[in-house]
């Protein structure tokens, strides 16, 4: 599992998952496989306004978009409000379909599993799940700020 | 009680030098921000106006932070938060702090020296910044109570209560919102939009005691709507027509290769650079004399472009699918386009064995995201200003561009011309790393 890059496995994450509903679920997935299941991502994640978030992982996928690889669909949730997804472009498709060797075999089956665990899983849940990885243990250990208050 | 003092600024008009900076403003870490012109290049080859400085744009993102600090504070009279109105009220000079030093560790030329500074020297200007800042003004800031952690982290928006890093350091943050009117103003674009009516649009969502969840977000109002998308408009705008204008960005490239040529002789250089104390002797002037004595390739770049005889553009096109056949691991070299768009250039360079003949450059263009609004979802789910102006501006742009140098442009400019393509798509194609 080791030496596999984040393009790859971003790119897997939508093969076997093909839509990752909602801007806040993609981050909160990435957290829940890097820390809860290992799956070697190598983004770091910060306390953010909803738990957990990355911001090189937000500059990954607007990376993927820009060169065409994946796209992000809007769909409205109701009158106000807007749900973005994303899922693979057909060049996309390709590359993983490509990419995946059969050394990558163990990785996948893994993921596959800890993917179809993760989609059962309400988004608010989601959120509270991810706060409690050891990404939270690092943010509480990290220094605190001095702020006057 | 200390007389108040003012200076003049052309976008804000007085703007109040606070007591902490009346101490420090003439020692030489702030000097030098007054010989780091803003849009660096820019002035010597497509903007003759664009002669602003650093230190000009510092006062002014100092300006803002304490005009916006005082109108979140005003806001609070009538919420009831009144922690987070505390907070506020005491981090109003922290944030003052923050706006003014938030540059100071850039290097002469601005953006010229980022890639240099994160390859050749392991460091980028936030942490030089961090240095300069801690090493210089510990002692002023903290004592009129200004801790100097705190303002460093809200310069790097590692803060713990992240809506006062996101003032200084986010998708809508006033250090955006002074430079794009200062940049557009001294360009002579006069882009402009209605300041106080736009930071009026700022508030904080949040509620209870967990600060730490609080954030910086737009009113929920057609009102708030519009300011933010014509902001991003004119970020859009000055991206095209100013900060990536072709000719100064060739410019901009030929001094980045004459100094990597420059630190690969000149060992006293990289010291110089590399080291907090001696950064805040680089300006403008002595950087290019440095440079231009360490060794002839980079004392011909810098006389090309004292004398404005820049490379020019061979190619260009959009870098995306189906243009390119774009594989993992050339997407994730992308992640940092400039160390991408160097190696391409070493590989069309080693095949004619010629440094630096053909210069490939990658502008990847990202507009601000997270534009949230003050409004929670029942789900959890963040909810971002709906509008069909930002989606279609967050939409990431990424050119790749060839430049050749003149001699050879005149020589063979034309036959290259046909077969850059090929050569890019092929070293693309067959990424190693």
């Amino acid at each position: 599992m080791t030496g596999k890059k984040d393009i790859f496995l971003i790119l897997l994450l939508l093969h076997l998952n093909k839509k990752v509903q909602g801007r806040t679920r993609f981050q909160k997935t990435v957290c829940l496989l890097k820390h809860k299941y290992q799956i070697p991502f190598s983004f770091s994640f910060k306390s953010y306004y909803y738990g957990p978030y990355s911001e090189d992982l937000a500059d990954t996928l607007s990376l993927l978009q820009g060169t065409n690889l994946i796209e992000e669909v809007s769909e409205p949730l109701n009158e106000e409000m807007v749900r973005y997804s994303y899922r693979l472009t057909e060049r996309g498709e390709d590359i993983i379909r490509s990419t995946i060797s059969s050394a990558d075999k163990e990785l996948l089956t893994k993921m596959k599993k800890n993917i179809e665990e993760i989609q059962n899983i309400r988004t608010a849940e989601l959120i509270a799940l991810a706060k409690k990885t050891k990404f939270a243990e690092e943010a509480r250990e990290s220094p605190e700020a001095t702020g006057k208050t | 009680m200390d007389r108040k003092h003012f200076v003049i600024d052309p976008i804000h008009g007085d703007i109040e030098i606070p007591h902490w900076l009346m101490q420090i403003k003439d020692e030489l870490p702030i000097r030098r921000m007054n010989n780091i012109k803003q849009l660096g290049l820019k002035a010597l080859v497509n903007f003759p106006g664009a002669i602003h400085t650093r230190y000009l744009h510092s006062l002014g993102t100092m300006y803002l932070a304490g005009k916006l600090a005082d109108l979140l504070i005003q806001k609070e009279e009538t919420k009831g938060r009144t922690d987070l109105k505390k907070n506020l009220i005491n981090n109003k000079e922290c944030l003052q702090a923050a706006g003014f030093f938030h540059d100071i560790g850039h290097g002469p030329f601005s953006h010229v020296l980022d890639f240099v500074m994160k390859t050749a020297l392991k460091t980028d200007h936030e942490k030089m910044g961090v240095k300069i800042v801690k090493e210089n003004f510990k002692d002023v800031l903290e004592e009129e109570s200004i801790p100097v952690d705190s303002v460093c982290r809200i310069i790097t928006a590692k803060h713990k209560y992240p809506f006062l890093g996101d003032i200084i350091n986010n998708s809508m943050d006033i250090d955006k919102v002074d430079y794009l009117i200062r940049d557009s103003y001294f360009v002579g674009l006069k882009y402009n939009f209605d300041l106080g009516h736009f930071l009026d649009q700022v508030t904080i969502c949040g509620e209870g005691n967990a600060l730490e969840e609080y954030k910086l977000v737009l009113e929920d109002t057609k009102e708030a709507k519009s300011s933010i998308e014509l902001f991003l408009l004119i970020w859009k705008t000055m991206y095209d027509l100013v900060y990536h204008v072709s000719a100064s960005r060739t410019a901009e490239k030929m001094l980045e290769k004459a100094i990597l040529e420059a630190l690969k002789i000149d060992k006293g250089l990289e010291t110089k650079m590399s080291d907090a104390k001696e950064f805040i002797t680089i300006d403008e002037y002595n950087l290019l004399d440095q440079v231009s004595k360490s060794g002839e390739f980079s004392k011909k770049l810098v006389e090309m472009i004292k004398k404005n005889n820049l490379y020019s553009e061979l190619w260009s096109d959009e870098l995306r699918e189906p243009n390119f056949s774009l594989n993992e691991r050339f997407m994730e070299s992308l992640r940092s386009v400039d160390s991408a768009s160097e190696k391409i250039t070493h590989e069309l360079c080693t095949a004619r064995s010629e440094p630096y003949i053909l210069i490939c450059d990658i502008i990847r263009t990202k507009a601000p995201r997270n534009i949230l609004v003050d409004k929670l979802d029942k789900e959890g789910e963040p909810i971002q200003m709906e509008s069909s102006i930002i989606e279609a501006l967050k939409k990431e742009e990424l050119t790749i561009k060839v430049y050749i140098e003149p001699t050879l442009n005149k020589k063979k400019g034309k036959s290259l011309a046909k077969t850059i393509k090929k050569e890019v798509q092929k070293i693309i194609e067959e990424w190693k790393g």
